[in-house]
C-alpha cells in the first residue's frame, strides 16, 4: 500500500507541497507548478538547488552517494565541511513531514515554464 | 511469408555476394563468428538499419525518464516524452557532441540540459535554450539544426525498439508475422521479475544460437532429457517444427503433446519438466506454478490428463488473484526469435527474454541479457524501473544457464580450428538460426 505523500514546507515562500513515496522535492515542486532554481533540471550536477532543512529531520531520506559527493564539493567551496541541514532538492527524499528554506522557490506565474536561476543565488 | 528450410547436401558455392556471406543455408562459414572485417560489415550495414529492442517500457514509466541504449559504438536515449509517448535521440549536444545522458535516470522539468555549457532541449527534441545565442551564427540557431537527431522508434510486446535509419519500414512491417504469431502471449502484460546480464567470449550469433534450437537438450541439459539418451529422445516432440518468416523472426509451433522421453508418464514429464527449469533457470516455471504443482499432487488426477488439470487450477488460482492472464495461445508455443538479437520463451504468462549485443565493436565479446517477466495481478502499483544485475560469472548462474554459456564459450574456441570453415545447421531443428542468417546477409548484402 502507498503511504500519504508527506507535507514539505518551503519557506520563506511559506508554500505546502505534496511529496510522494520516492519522488524527490524538486520534482514534486516543479510537479506543484513552482519556480525552483536550478540550470542541470535534476542531475546532481549544479547544485543551484540545494535547500536548508530547518525541521524534521527524522523524516529525511537517505543520503546517497551522488549526493554526498555534490555536497561535499559545495561545502568546501564555501571553505566549510558539510552540515546535515544542506540537502540538494533534486536528490532529496521524505518519509515525512518537513520544513525546508529555500530562497527563490516561488508559485510560477500562470502558463510560465519552469525559469532557470543564477547558480551562485543558494539558500 | 513462410520460408521453408529444408536439409540439403554440404557444399559450397562459388562466389559469394560479400565475404563469409552464406551460400549454402546449411553451412555458417566460421569467420562470420570472429573476422573484425565480417563485424565491421555488420557494424556498418546491419546495425544502423535494423528495428531492435532498446529498452523495456516498463524502464522508462514517466515523462522525462531516460535510459541510454549503446550498439557499437553507438548511444541513444530513449526518453518516455508523455504517457502515450516515447523518443529516441542520438545522444549527443547540438553544439559539441558532448553525451547528453548517461546510463538511466529522469529529465527533471522536461528539459535536457548539456552538462558542458548549458544548451536545453525539450522532451520532443526541439531546442528550449541556448546560452548567450548572440555569439553564434544565425545559420548555426536554426531550429531544424538545433534539434536533437531522431531514430525511428516502435512499441511492442511491451517493449521500445528502435531504428536508426529514417527510410526503414515501419516497425509493424518488419515484425510481419511474428507480430501476430505472438500477440496471444500477452508479453506486453508482463512486468520484470529479475534481469541479468554477463559479458560472455564470444561473438553474440554464437551466444544467442544456444538458444535458438531444443537440438541441444539432449546432450547438453540431463535435467530436461530425464535420462533419456541419443535417439532415445525425440526431440522432433519439442523442436522440429518451426515457422519461419521472411523479416528473420521464427516460432515454434506446437506439437501434439507427446512425452519426448520414453516411458514417462504425460504428469512425470510435464512436472519433472517445470521443476528442473524452476531450479536450472530461476525463470520459466515460478513459485506460482511450483504452489500450483504442489496442490494438484494431494489430488487423484489421470497421468494423460495432468496439463488439462494444471491449467484449469492455473486460470482458477489467476482469476482469484487477479492476474489477467490472456487465453492460452492455440496457434504457437510462443518460444520465438526476433531478429536480429532476441529470443523468447515463454510460458504460463510469464517469459524468459534473451538479448545478445555485440560488446563494443569486438567481434568475440558479447553482452548477454536475461529478464525473467511474468504478468503481476492487476492491482498491483506499476513497480519502480527493474535494475540490471551483474556482470554475473558463468559458474554463478543457474545450473542450464550455465551449461549453455559454457557450451557457447567452447564453442567460440573451437570456430578458430584450422580445418574447419564451416558450422553445420539442421534445416528442421536449427531453423531459427538458417533463418536469422539468412536475412542477416540480407542486411549485409544491401
Amino acid at each position: 500500500m502507498t503511504r500519504r505523500p508527506a507535507r514539505v514546507r518551503v519557506e520563506p515562500a511559506g508554500i505546502d507541497i505534496a511529496v510522494a513515496a520516492g519522488e524527490s522535492v524538486f520534482a514534486a515542486a516543479l510537479r506543484s507548478d513552482l519556480t525552483w532554481p536550478t540550470i542541470c533540471y535534476g542531475q546532481a550536477r549544479c547544485t543551484a538547488c540545494v535547500l536548508r532543512v530547518v525541521d524534521g529531520h527524522q523524516n529525511l531520506g537517505p543520503l546517497e552517494s551522488v549526493e554526498r559527493g555534490v555536497l561535499r564539493q559545495l561545502a568546501s567551496r564555501r571553505g566549510r565541511r558539510p552540515s546535515r541541514d544542506t540537502r540538494l532538492a533534486c536528490r532529496l527524499t521524505v518519509t515525512g513531514d518537513v520544513t525546508v528554506e529555500k530562497k527563490g522557490a516561488q508559485p510560477n506565474p500562470p502558463g510560465a515554464r519552469p525559469r532557470a536561476e543564477d547558480p551562485e543565488r543558494l539558500a | 511469408m513462410t520460408i521453408q528450410a529444408e536439409p540439403r547436401a554440404p557444399q559450397r558455392a562459388a562466389s559469394p555476394a560479400f565475404p563469409h556471406a552464406i551460400t549454402d543455408p546449411s553451412l555458417v562459414p566460421v569467420e562470420r563468428y570472429f573476422d573484425p572485417g565480417f563485424a565491421r560489415r555488420e557494424k556498418e550495414k546491419l546495425w544502423p538499419h535494423a528495428w531492435q529492442m532498446a529498452c523495456r517500457l516498463d524502464e522508462i514509466l514517466r515523462p522525462g525518464d531516460f535510459t541510454e541504449y549503446r550498439i557499437n559504438d553507438q548511444s541513444i536515449l530513449v526518453v518516455r516524452e508523455s504517457a502515450d509517448t516515447v523518443k529516441a535521440y542520438f545522444n549527443a549536444c547540438r553544439h559539441r557532441a558532448t553525451a547528453l545522458g548517461n546510463g538511466s535516470g529522469t529529465f527533471h522539468g522536461g528539459q535536457i540540459v548539456c552538462p558542458y555549457h548549458g544548451w536545453r532541449w525539450n522532451l520532443d527534441g526541439s531546442n528550449s535554450y541556448v546560452y548567450a545565442q548572440r555569439g553564434f551564427a544565425p545559420d548555426c540557431l536554426a531550429p531544424d539544426s538545433l534539434r536533437l537527431r531522431e531514430c525511428q522508434v516502435g512499441i511492442m510486446f511491451g517493449m521500445v525498439f528502435i531504428n536508426m535509419d529514417p527510410a526503414a519500414p515501419p516497425l509493424a512491417t518488419a515484425l510481419a508475422g511474428i507480430a501476430q504469431a505472438l500477440a496471444p502471449i500477452g508479453f506486453e502484460r508482463m512486468r520484470v521479475r529479475w534481469w541479468r546480464h554477463l559479458v560472455l567470449p564470444a561473438n553474440w550469433k554464437m551466444a544467442q544460437e544456444a538458444f535458438m534450437e531444443a537440438y541441444h537438450i539432449m546432450q547438453a541439459h540431463p535435467s530436461l532429457s530425464m535420462g533419456a539418451a541419443d535417439d532415445d529422445y525425440d526431440i522432433d516432440v519439442l523442436g522440429g517444427n518451426f515457422e519461419c518468416f521472411a523479416g528473420g523472426h521464427a516460432h515454434l509451433l506446437p506439437s501434439d503433446g507427446s512425452v519426448p522421453v520414453p516411458g514417462m508418464s504425460v504428469a512425470d514429464y510435464f512436472t519433472q519438466f517445470n521443476n528442473a527449469l524452476y531450479v536450472g533457470t530461476d525463470a520459466y516455471a515460478t513459485d506460482r506454478e511450483m504452489f500450483l504443482q504442489q496442490s494438484l499432487a494431494e489430488r487423484d488426477i489421470d497421468p494423460n490428463e495432468y496439463p488439462k488439470a494444471f491449467f484449469e487450477a492455473l486460470y482458477q488460482y489467476a482469476a482469484g488473484a487477479g492476474i489477467p492472464l490472456p487465453p492460452p495461445a492455440t496457434g504457437t508455443t510462443g518460444y520465438a526469435h526476433i531478429f536480429p538479437n532476441m529470443t523468447v520463451l515463454p510460458a504460463y504468462g510469464n517469459s524468459i527474454i534473451y538479448r545478445v549485443r555485440p560488446n563494443g565493436d569486438d567481434p568475440e565479446s558479447c553482452l548477454f541479457e536475461v529478464w525473467a517477466v511474468q504478468i503481476p495481478a492487476g492491482s498491483e502499483d506499476e513497480p519502480d524501473p527493474p535494475v540490471l544485475e551483474g556482470p554475473i560469472a558463468i559458474e554463478d548462474w543457474p545450473q542450464i544457464f550455465k551449461e549453455d554459456f559454457r557450451n557457447v564459450a567452447a564453442q567460440q574456441k573451437g570456430v578458430h580450428t584450422l580445418g574447419l570453415r564451416n558450422l553445420v545447421l539442421s534445416g528442421r531443428y536449427e531453423s531459427m538460426i538458417v533463418n536469422n542468417h539468412r536475412m542477416i546477409d540480407e542486411y549485409l548484402s544491401r
